[in-house]
């Protein structure tokens, strides 16, 4: 049998089932790169992802946050088995925000929450996200949050303590100050630790293996903005044990998100 | 979104899992890297590996033979120590290309631009970049043209480092490329270190430029990227580098090798263009040759005037 890294450098599709924690659809403004969903399912296939967790671009359109969610929808529905969705949330329109969270889980496949703090600048433990997290925490439902290894992640860190039967996501750990996202990770059991970060390489895997342990991590792309072939290359890469690997491309999602 | 290199894991333990080695005979391509870095840097943090030994062994993990190298030195600090000492390491080995900070003649004690090739012949450089942010100068034509017109002359390509932009800086840093590359047409030039949301910026220049290039090191690693640019241009306008030691071979080399696109266009991208560049200079670069002697054409390579100007080359 091949390892990861026998498989990547041939270019063949990893042989274990990949979940992308952060991944984008739909337009953006600034780019001009294919976003159909059939495209996406053509680069998934060709890493071996199996299934892309995504939401809007927040680049489109931070405000109408139901036109991002239903690019959402469109996948979901063209793909369902290839697909989960986040339903994204804006705070800074409250009076929207509940009948939205309706409007998505309405819906088959949202099975999460996107929440970006340096886009609308509410702090992740402000009220204004209570509904959400009232929401997350009946279904148990994971929310993946924009950090960068700051105060975005000590305010995730203290709705997670608050919140011990939501899995929370930290968007981009490692990027920043990796000494702060270490620090609330080993006060936090549910904080996971995701590895989207396009300066990202083998030896950040490592250290964050190291610190926290493979069972933490899980892994995303930031697809369409940057490359998930670039981003597995960190992984498959690493100087870690073959199974871990393996945990972090994609088993520990598969039970945060309760998959089969 | 954007890379924070100061902070990519450089306090990372050592590991106790046995390194990954993949086996050349594994990779399909022979591989250059068009961008690696030896020498210790400002903000290095402890364990952070920065020597000679350390890029040849990370090469060597990945099945990587040939490699074009800039000293931290000549890019941080004093040119010429960087510059003599990256010559010293190139010279130990037959697979190693130096790149070469330049500074421009134009300024007090500046060398002539024929003194400065002269130099470079004779350490087989593949490459000068420039850092004009670091060494406080400029780049436009006006400023450097004979050096730039030197260049041109001897097909020595230039590298320049954009610095990672965004917005008005991004759109000033690629108007001074647009009026270098059309200035210079015969001169080749390899941007790095590209916002990986340049696209629109990139592709009016690209258009209109065909001598310039784009490195995926730094990160300029758009999704879709190499299908898309391989589709409008061929496979010839993107290139591969690591940015060893801030950045690995590995996840740029999966971005490459998981792309849709056919062996040509990867084979191209992973070295056979920096290996076309690198053979079209006016002299034997380290590690590389001449094309002339690559494609077993004997005689002397032409004599390099850098006062002459393309149009009189007979090509």
């Amino acid at each position: 049998m091949s390892t990861l890294a026998e498989l990547a450098v041939a270019g063949l599709p990893l042989d274990v089932p990949i979940i992308d924690c952060h991944a984008h659809v739909g337009p953006s403004r600034g780019i001009d790169r294919p976003t159909s969903p059939d495209a996406v399912v053509r680069l998934m296939d060709r890493i071996g992802i199996q299934r892309n967790v995504i939401s809007g671009l927040m680049f489109a359109t931070g405000v109408r946050v139901e036109t991002m969610n239903d690019w959402v929808a469109e996948c979901l529905r063209a793909h369902p088995d290839r697909f989960l969705g986040y339903c994204y949330i804006n705070p800074n329109f409250p009076e929207a925000m509940e009948a939205e969270i309706e409007r998505c889980f309405g819906q088959p496949g949202f099975a999460g929450f996107k929440l970006h703090v340096s886009w609308n600048a509410v702090p992740y433990d402000s009220d204004a996200y209570a509904p959400v997290y009232a929401f997350a925490a009946a279904g148990r439902l994971p929310i993946l949050a924009h950090t960068w290894g700051d105060e975005a992640v000590r305010a995730l860190a203290r709705m997670a303590r608050q919140y011990p039967g939501i899995p929370f996501l930290a968007g981009h750990s490692g990027a920043g100050d990796v000494s702060i996202t270490l620090e609330e990770a080993h006060r936090t059991p549910n904080l996971y630790l995701e590895l989207t970060y396009s300066g990202g390489t083998q030896r950040f895997v490592q250290q964050l293996v190291a610190e926290v342990g493979a069972d933490r991590i899980v892994w995303g792309s930031d697809t369409i903005l940057f490359a998930a072939s670039h981003q597995v290359g960190k992984v498959v890469f690493a100087d870690i044990p073959e199974e871990d690997k393996r945990a972090i491309l994609g088993g520990n999602a598969k039970r945060l998100f309760g998959l089969a | 979104m954007g890379a924070d290199p100061a902070t990519d894991g450089s306090a990372a333990p050592a590991a106790e899992h046995a390194p990954i080695v993949v086996p050349a005979a594994a990779t399909a391509f022979d591989i250059v890297d068009g961008l690696s870095v030896v020498g210790p840097w400002r903000d290095r943090q402890p364990g952070r590996p920065f020597g000679f030994d350390d890029l040849l062994a990370e090469h060597e993990r990945f099945g990587i033979r040939h490699r074009l190298t800039i000293h931290a030195e000549s890019r941080d600090g004093v040119p010429d120590n960087g510059n003599t000492e990256m010559a010293r390491l190139a010279s130990l080995r037959d697979d190693t290309a130096p790149i070469w900070t330049a500074l421009p003649p134009r300024r007090f004690g500046g060398r002539s631009a024929d003194h400065l090739l002269a130099d470079a012949q004779a350490a087989g450089v593949a490459m000068f970049a420039l850092y004009p942010e670091t060494h406080g100068h400029h780049i436009a034509p006006w400023a450097n043209h004979d050096l730039y017109a030197a260049m041109e002359a001897a097909r020595l390509p230039l590298m320049l480092d954009l610095g990672n932009p965004i917005g008005a800086e991004a759109r000033a840093r690629y108007e001074e490329v647009h009026a270098i590359a059309t200035a210079h047409p015969q001169l080749p030039i390899v941007l790095w270190n590209a916002f990986y949301m340049d696209e629109r910026l990139q592709v009016p220049l690209l258009d209109l430029c065909p001598n310039v290039r784009v490195g995926i090191a730094t990160v300029y690693i758009p999704t879709w990227g190499v299908e898309q640019y391989t589709a409008r241009y061929g496979p010839h306008r993107l290139i591969f580098g690591s940015n060893w030691p801030r950045q690995s071979p590995g996840p740029l080399l999966t971005y490459v090798l998981y792309s849709d696109v056919d062996d040509r266009a990867k084979a191209a991208i992973l070295g056979g263009t920096i290996r076309m560049l690198a053979t079209d200079v006016r002299w034997p670069v380290r590690g590389f040759g001449a094309r002339s002697l690559v494609a077993g054409i004997t005689g002397e390579l032409p004599h390099i005037d850098a006062h002459r100007a393309p149009d009189e080359e007979g090509e």
